[in-house]
């Protein structure tokens, strides 16, 4: 295609956003934004009219997994591949999204309307597998559902226009209505059941107010709404439909006027006879917080860095103050020092949460001491564990914490200028964000003197553009700075020469948003909380075989097994529990037997596993965990940033071994050869990344050798690795067809009543027929 | 000023040193690969680690700040076996030959690629003298020799091998007599193969050969050059051994190759008895070329086999001789032959890629032995004397196929027709030429591109390698660790 652009266009952009060569990623993405993709013309300009050069805006462009370099379709489909979709089949999704789309070179169908591509995680783990079409995600996508999916997007989606709510100013509120507007509940469909809501109270001339509320953690049972009546016990509801909510509001709310009452009765019962619309009773998604399953997902959590989840309104500045927000700051202002702050951090016990578990005081003394004129804060929100999502639920739901960490931070190690690295995956939380620090800028909460206190503080947005590597911190300063991400040897660290070459304070997006708290409460409290060497919680993303996913904040020092079992349920489905992955792709996975195992720093490391961001991702008896180190290795090789020999070339060796394994091509001697190289990958590495990357290979072959030489000799015990089973079925077969419905290539034939079969030739083990079969008629070999 | 211990030696360096810098100051060697005086650092190849006693921890020294009371241990099996990773690693990922396949195979080892672009640029003294140094007897072995490096031409993927053996011969035979490889003439012009007039006037000690076939004569030549005395003895009247049993050799081509050996300074001592007491006083070393060793001669005595395939005869004399001269030095035996990086059997893409090195539209018009020789495809390294990845993989001993990869990497060369040629397979992106372009202010210079293990060196853009190297080729050819930038037309042997 011809570069045929606007260069006016680009122009604009670059005279917006800025000439000088740390300004390269953004231009980059708000071209990309424009022209939706990045035409060669547009690049050349932008070398033309800046400091940014040829070869910085061709390596930078090239690095980051955000930026194409050629078109791409009308609407762009997202299948996520993160690990929870990952072990509930997001690969057979991809592939029957290109099957429906007729996809067969490229990534881009034949009428240039989709353009279909893997994306590492959408932070919707627990409705996976998970799609994103342009802004609409859809969760709990099966093969079968994918066209429907797709023609859904067409007809529903793909022209529609964001209706406006007229709001009624009269009347007293009769109510309020909670509705999740994390990206769980908004994936969920949260934003169709405000509209919905919207549009019932505005016909039924209800004045009820309507709140958006972040994250509650349930996200195993998005969307949720939850109506607050005066003087009644709050009731919430689970997995509402769009189609409920008449019934919902119906039932809590009635309007003034009778008439109205009953001409919206009336009509619904008027459609429902003619549409022959056999509908649920919302009654049965209705759960109450007494409730049992409810009360254990409850009972053993303990909320710092997510208070107030479902309750507080995320952008609402004057509740998250009235909910005792940024009380921490003025105390901090006004009654401390800054070497009095970072005893009072040092006592708390706090250690950093993005996974490297460093302390925080000491950290924040390192950069206090610092000598420099100009110091950095930086909030590493860049998430890349493709299984876990709490700090994109951290800033979705309390931007106003995280900001205000960053101003207790900032006082105790003198830095007057910040960025938020947001991962660009998470735009929502990007927007949230923006929105605080506008309202704390127009407050007087940021800027210069806060609050008379003689302490300036300037923030700004920095969105990542999609690279894993970029989580590690002298990455993240290199992308800050528009270069290529890639680290560079520490020390020095960057506490004491960071961006721009002067001393930065990175910490983690939850590690800010438990300093409140902190201060509030005080260091002993926090303290109390939690083992001997980790103190206070951990925010987990619970997600995979669960019964209940979501996200959690835990005090340190539970077991895996309490998690597992009173947290989340229990494993789902009726399975074995087997283990957990824990730390993502630089974790381990830790077996069922050492469910015991506490979660902390370092029992973690005692195991073989890590505290990593937070990724929890159950497993049960039917993953395979050859295949399981082969996805995690897939991953960091695809997000090695190439630059150190064992990174680079060494998780490339390490994944042909495994990928050979799960094909049913291993051979003697490849268990070993992995050991060697993770050996040499672990222990010369430049940085975190490479020297975690080999943990989920070595966890596995510690505790599940036997599989891996199981796939030497050719089988796969969990009955998962494509190239080494197949699909067939027993006598027990009643005759049902529903197998024969649900595959996806017509390999499954037979007659009503009678035993079906599989043609092994076209099966392609998607395992849809063994999940549906009423009688386990299905078996793997 | 931190002071610290490198391998046990006391080092004082300035505050800001590396540990590289610290061991350069008590002279220890650390081997880098990405590492270049004057740039920061890249610490992307990690060959420089050394062990941090201290922690155990394996750092690399280019990057790592030298610290008061360090204890650094450069040379422990922990720190080679590390290393030994890094270039296996490296290598599984290198594509190319350091070798061509047709020198591989030559038992003599001539250095066909190069006497085959001397002969296509029309030196056909060069390629003589090339001839000559590597297999002493080359017109001899023109008619003699099965020609195996043929069978090893990667231009028979394409059309038909070159005729290696015919152009050795043709270049050698009958050059004795008032030709250009007549040792009057013989000046500091024959640098380029490693001879000179002084490198080869006599050292005071000489080596008695008894044998005077292939392998007797080879070993002669070879002794000469490296600057011994050597005295040659057979019963025989003439020279030649096995040589003058062959039906297919005319005599006067063997003649006039033993004339020309004798004007190199070899003596013949011929037609008579040998004395194993005069073989044994007058010389310093003894050397038996013979097809079988008695073992009753000499305890000190070498031998070189007198083999039925005349230029696998000549090798073992071309090693015989380098054993003498190792003992006479003093030296241990060393069979460390260099490490050869090997791509094996090109696809035919490649072949074709490789094509484009032959000027083909020139051939029409030369000469016919000028023409056969520039249908050479060029499939040796360009860099294979000064590659430090090469250095660094003989020293320590690295094995290619100690990771494989699944799928070899593409032979590929960018900057066909240019005077710097690019080949991605055997960059170990160090990131070197990206810097220096950087530095020198080049407009467009190059860049990584790409990401992990797909990250490749490029012209932004996709323009010229010559656009991207406008000021600062030569720098960055000369700071390549490896073969991946080189000058198409330079040789280094």
């Amino acid at each position: 295609m011809n570069d045929e652009i606007d260069i006016l266009e680009v122009d604009r952009i670059v005279e917006s956003i800025g000439r000088d060569s740390a300004s390269v990623i953004p231009v980059l993405q708000a071209m990309q934004k424009t022209f939706k993709f990045l035409p060669e013309a547009a690049l050349r300009r932008v070398c033309e009219i800046s400091d940014i050069t040829p070869a910085q805006i061709e390596g930078v462009a090239s690095f980051f997994s955000q930026f194409r370099r050629s078109p791409v379709g009308k609407h762009m489909i997202s299948v996520c591949d993160g690990t929870a979709c990952h072990v509930k089949g997001s690969e057979a999704v991809y592939y029957s999204v290109l099957k429906d789309l007729g996809i067969k070179d490229g990534d881009t169908d034949a009428d240039g309307l989709f353009t279909v591509q893997k994306v590492a995680c959408l932070g919707c783990c627990t409705l996976a597998p998970a799609v994103q079409i342009d802004e609409t995600t859809y969760g709990h996508v099966r093969t079968d559902t994918v066209s429907d999916m797709i023609t859904d997007f067409i007809e529903n989606e793909a022209n529609r226009i964001p209706r406006k709510f007229q709001g009624l100013e009269d009347g007293i509120s009769m109510g309020e209505v909670r509705v999740g507007l994390g990206s769980c509940c908004v994936a969920g469909g949260s934003a169709k059941i405000r509209e919905a809501l919207e549009e019932e109270l505005e016909s039924l001339k209800c004045k009820v107010d309507i709140k958006p509320v972040g994250c509650v953690g349930m996200c195993h049972r998005t969307p949720l709404v939850e109506v607050v009546i005066p003087g009644e016990e709050p009731v919430l509801y689970a997995k509402v439909k769009p189609e409920d909510i008449p019934e919902i509001v119906e039932r809590h709310f009635w309007s003034d006027s009778p008439f109205i009452k009953v001409r919206a009765a009336t009509e619904r019962w008027l459609k429902k006879l003619y549409t022959d619309e056999a509908r649920n009773v919302p009654d049965r998604y209705s759960i109450n917080v007494r409730d049992e399953p409810v009360a254990d997902f409850l009972s053993r959590q303990k909320h710092i860095a997510t208070e107030h989840g479902g309750v507080l309104n995320p952008s609402d500045m004057e509740e998250y103050k009235r909910l005792g927000g940024f009380k921490a700051i003025k105390d901090v202002f006004f009654k401390n020092d800054p070497g009095g702050l970072i005893s009072t951090i040092d006592k708390s016990g706090l250690r950093g949460r993005g996974g490297g578990g460093f302390p925080t005081g000491k950290k924040w003394d390192i950069v206090r001491k610092a000598p420099g004129e100009k110091k950095y804060i930086v909030a590493n929100g860049d998430e890349g564990d493709p299984g876990a999502f709490m700090d994109r639920m951290i800033m979705e739901s309390y931007p106003y914490r995280v900001i205000e960490g960053m101003l207790i931070a900032s006082f105790a190690v003198g830095a007057t200028e910040g960025v938020l690295y947001v991962r660009a995956e998470y735009p929502l939380a990007v927007k949230r964000i923006r929105q605080a620090l506008a309202d704390m800028e127009a407050a007087g909460l940021l800027g210069d003197n806060i609050m008379g206190s003689g302490h300036s503080l300037s923030l700004k947005i920095f969105e990542g553009a999609g690279a894993f590597v970029c989580g590690e911190e002298s990455a993240l300063i290199a992308s800050l700075e528009g270069r290529r991400g890639m680290p560079n040897y520490r020390p020095p660290f960057p506490a004491e020469k960071g961006l721009n070459g002067c001393p930065t304070l990175v910490n983690n997006a939850e590690t800010f948003s438990v300093l409140p708290w902190i201060i509030r409460n005080g260091a002993e409290e926090f303290a109390k909380l939690g083992t001997d060497r980790s103190k206070g919680t951990k925010v987990f993303s619970l997600a995979g075989k669960v019964e209940r996913g979501g996200l959690i904040e835990v005090p340190m020092g539970i077991t895996i097994r309490e998690v597992v079992e009173q947290i989340g349920g229990g494993v789902a489905d009726g399975r074995t529990f087997k283990a957990v992955q824990i730390g993502g792709p630089s974790g381990g996975c830790i077996p069922a037997s050492l469910g015991d195992t506490t979660v902390d720093f370092e029992a973690l490391s005692e195991v073989g596993a890590m505290m990593g961001s937070g990724g929890f991702v159950v497993l049960d008896d039917r993953d395979c965990m050859v295949e399981m180190a082969r996805y995690f290795l897939s991953f960091t090789q695809s997000e090695s940033c190439g630059k150190c020999t064992p990174c680079r070339v060494g998780t490339k060796r390490m994944l042909e071994i495994l990928t050979r394994l799960c094909k049913g091509q291993g051979k003697q001697g490849d268990i070993e050869k992995l050991e060697q190289l993770a050996k040499t990958v672990k222990g010369q590495s430049l940085c975190g990344l490479g020297k975690t990357a080999p943990n989920p290979v070595l966890t596995t072959i510690k505790y599940f050798r036997e599989e891996f030489e199981a796939h030497i000799e050719g089988r796969c015990p969990a009955g998962k690795c494509a190239k080494l089973i197949t699909y067939s079925i027993t006598d027990d077969c009643i005759g049902c067809a529903k197998c024969a419905a649900e595959c996806p290539v017509d390999a499954i034939s037979g007659e009503p009543y009678s035993v079906f079969e599989i043609d092994p030739e076209l099966c392609v083990r998607c395992d849809n027929c063994r999940q549906i079969c009423p009688v386990d008629a299905v078996v793997v070999e | 000023m931190p002071e610290l211990r490198i391998n046990g030696l006391p080092a004082k360096v300035d505050e800001g040193a590396t540990v590289l810098d610290a061991a350069e100051l008590v002279f220890v060697d650390i081997p880098t690969l990405c590492h270049m005086k004057g740039c920061e650092p890249e610490t992307s190849c990690m060959l420089c680690v050394v062990k941090n006693v201290a922690t155990g921890q394996l750092i690399p020294a280019c990057s790592a700040k030298a610290v008061d009371g360090m204890e650094i241990d450069t040379e422990c099996a922990e720190v080679q076996s590390a290393r030994r990773d890094i270039l296996n690693l490296l290598l599984s990922e290198h594509v190319g030959d350091c070798e061509a396949p047709c020198t591989r195979i030559c038992p003599a080892h001539l250095d066909i690629p190069l006497m085959l672009r001397a002969i296509e640029h029309g030196n056909l003294e060069s390629a003589a003298w090339i001839a000559k140094r590597d297999l002493a007897i080359p017109a001899t072995l023109g008619h003699v020799c099965p020609a195996p490096c043929e069978k090893g031409c990667r231009r028979a993927q394409v059309d038909e091998a070159i005729t290696i053996r015919d152009l050795h011969r043709e270049v050698t035979e009958g050059s004795t007599e008032g030709s250009v490889l007549c040792f009057n003439v013989f000046s500091e012009k024959h640098h380029f193969i490693g001879l000179t007039p002084k490198s080869m006037t006599p050292k005071s000690k000489s080596v008695a050969v008894i044998g005077s076939g292939p392998a007797g004569l080879s070993c002669a030549w070879k002794l000469i050059q490296l600057g011994y005395g050597c005295t040659v003895f057979d019963e025989a009247p003439k020279a030649g051994g096995v040589l003058r049993e062959h039906n297919s050799l005319p005599m006067d081509v063997l003649d006039d190759e033993v004339d020309w050996l004798a004007q190199a300074g070899v003596e013949f001592s011929l037609g008579a008895p040998i004395s194993m007491h005069e073989a044994a006083d007058g010389f310093d070393g003894i050397v038996f070329a013979e097809t079988e060793f008695s073992g009753t001669h000499f305890a000190d005595a070498f031998y070189a086999e007198e083999h039925k395939l005349a230029v696998k005869a000549v090798a073992n004399g071309k090693a015989a001789a380098v054993a003498v001269d190792r003992f006479l030095k003093g030296e241990p035996p060393s069979n460390k032959e260099p490490f050869d990086s090997k791509t094996g059997k090109l696809r035919e893409s490649e072949v074709q890629e490789l094509t484009k090195n032959c000027a083909t539209v020139e051939q029409a018009g030369m000469p016919a032995p000028q023409a056969e020789a520039a249908r050479c495809l060029h499939c040796d390294c360009r860099k294979a004397v000064s590659c430090k990845l090469r250095k660094y993989a003989t020293q320590y001993g690295a094995n290619q196929r100690e990771f494989p990869a699944d799928e070899r990497g593409h032979v590929q060369l960018i900057g066909h027709d240019e005077a710097v040629v690019f080949e991605p397979g055997k960059c170990i992106k160090c990131g070197l030429c990206v810097k220096i372009t950087k530095r020198a202010g080049e407009e467009l210079g190059v860049t990584f591109v790409g990401r992990g293990y797909n990250t490749r060196v490029a012209v932004p853009f996709e323009e010229a390698l010559q656009d991207g190297l406008r000021e600062a080729a030569t720098e960055c050819v000369e700071a390549c660790p490896t073969g991946a930038l080189a000058f198409r037309n330079v040789e280094e042997r």
